[in-house]
């Protein structure tokens, strides 16, 4: 049985061979954008406001006030980065109830590929924020001693962020292939639901730990 | 724990293309919205506090108008109340003038009742009087008191002085007129002839002699001309007799009665 959507080779384009992590990838992403071009075409400026739009600025205002709460600044420099982060993490967490669907979240690739793009967001919104001197300074804060702990410290975050998101939901599918393998009724039901909760609750850890990152990357030291 | 070094630079490039897709169609968007939802809801705020504040304002003029009124109707009332005082000391003294002209018109009224009175009561005794003395003279003597009164009458234009006769007849020749001679009863025409020779000779009356009998007139004969008079009757008999009906109405001091 085989649990690694990466090995998973659906079609290819020519040279490339299309593989589920990235179909299923685009799935995701095409659901996200039409969904969100289809909601936000009629947007409410007024009192009344449709359902939808409700759940999206609910959304939205969530991960702005989230991101404000972490990084103490406008919030809205950063909310696409970490919006679209929650989104996508949730969107393809959530998804797995879908039958014959394979969450991309569950390949070390895909997340490594969003560790990787918070590990490069850090240093591009502290430099963007404070500026480069200043960004650079914060690693040799508060001593320069502190050089190679802070160049460890990122790594190791970036690894351990790929590796639990990884480690979460390829462990989830891996239960629920050998239940449903073992007993194939009610149970794998079950952990579905538990996996739903496990989705959720990781792309909130993802998003938390991401918007700590840049927020710490962005504030002045002694903030 | 496999690596696909081609799937996580596709996936980087996905997260990517998805972080641009979703900034330009959901965060974007939505953000455009809040930020004109809430405009909006300013402008409310603003527009609800400038009303608030235009209530206020208009709640104060409203106040002082209120004042300016109740200032402007403490005012009125005053002058009402004064006005009415005025008024009510205007009707009471036009009233206490009009009770005065009343009083003054009824006094002349019942003057004039009381002048009548005494007339009808002056000819009705005269003429029971007249009657009386008339039957007793008859029964008496038989004379008729007519002939005695036009007698006694005669006597006295016999016994006129020069300068009263010369007045008399000064004024009676002065109107172009036979001379009226009034009697309350029948004079016969001996006594005419006498009484009217008397006055063309004795007093020199010019214009004739026209006997008249008056029925409203006391009991008597009189010839008058321009305030001169000669005459006989009961006329101070009478006036004594109302002096005495007065008397009956006064008190000891001397006061009620008709002169009231």
């Amino acid at each position: 049985m085989e649990i690694n959507p990466d090995n998973m080779e659906l079609f290819a384009i020519g040279a490339l061979k299309i593989n589920a992590t990235i179909f299923y990838t685009w799935i995701v992403m095409a659901v996200l954008v039409s969904a969100s071009a289809v909601i936000t075409s009629k947007l409410s400026t007024g009192k009344k406001v449709p359902r939808w739009q409700s759940v999206l600025e609910t959304f939205v205002t969530f991960i702005s006030g989230q991101t404000k709460e972490v990084t103490g600044r406008n919030p809205w420099d950063f909310v696409p980065f970490l919006g679209t982060l929650a989104l996508f993490i949730l969107a393809c967490n959530v998804m797995e109830v879908v039958p014959l669907y394979h969450p991309p979240t569950s390949s070390f690739s895909t997340t490594a590929a969003l560790a990787v793009a918070v590990f490069f967001a850090v240093p591009f919104f502290g430099i963007t924020q404070k500026g480069l001197w200043n960004h650079l300074k914060s690693y040799f804060q508060p001593s320069p001693i502190m050089l190679p702990f802070h160049v460890i410290s990122e790594l190791s975050r970036t690894v351990s962020l790929a590796v639990r998101l990884f480690g979460n939901m390829m462990s989830e599918s891996l239960m629920i292939a050998v239940f449903l393998s073992v007993v194939p009724l009610f149970i794998p039901l079950v952990m579905q639901g538990f996996g739903l909760i496990i989705g959720i609750v990781q792309a909130y850890i993802f998003f938390t730990l991401a918007s700590v990152y840049i927020g710490s990357s962005v504030s002045v030291h002694g903030e | 724990m496999e690596f696909d070094l081609f799937t996580f630079i596709a996936q980087l490039i996905n997260f990517a293309i998805l972080v641009f897709l979703l900034n330009k169609f959901l965060f974007g968007r939505v953000k455009a919205a809040m930020d004109e939802r809430e405009k909006k809801i300013a402008a409310g705020i603003e527009a609800a506090q400038k009303a608030g504040a235009e209530a206020e304002e208009s709640a104060r003029r409203a106040a002082e108008e209120l004042a300016n009124l109740e200032s402007r109707r403490q005012e009125m009332l005053d002058a009402a109340k004064k006005e009415a005082r005025d008024e009510a000391l205007r009707i009471k003294e036009a009233s206490r003038k009009e009770d005065e002209e009343q009083k003054k018109k009824w006094h002349l009224a019942f003057a004039a009742e009381q002048d009548d009175y005494f007339r009808k009561l002056k000819v009705h005794s005269g003429r029971f009087a007249w009657m009386v003395s008339e039957k007793m003279l008859r029964e008496l003597s038989g004379a008729q008191i007519g002939e005695k009164a036009a007698e006694i009458f005669a006597r006295k234009v016999e016994e006129l002085g020069e300068k009263e006769a010369s007045g008399f007849a000064a004024a009676a020749n002065r109107s172009q007129k036979p001379l009226v001679i009034l009697s309350s009863f029948p004079v016969d025409s001996g006594q005419k002839n006498r009484i009217a020779l008397l006055m063309k000779e004795k007093v020199g009356c010019k214009n004739g002699v026209e006997f008249r009998q008056d029925a409203d007139m006391e009991f008597g004969i009189e010839a008058s001309a321009e305030g001169y008079r000669i005459s006989w009757g009961g006329k101070d008999y009478t006036e004594a007799m109302q002096d005495e009906v007065l008397g009956v109405f006064k008190n000891d001091k001397g006061q009620g009665g008709y002169d009231e």
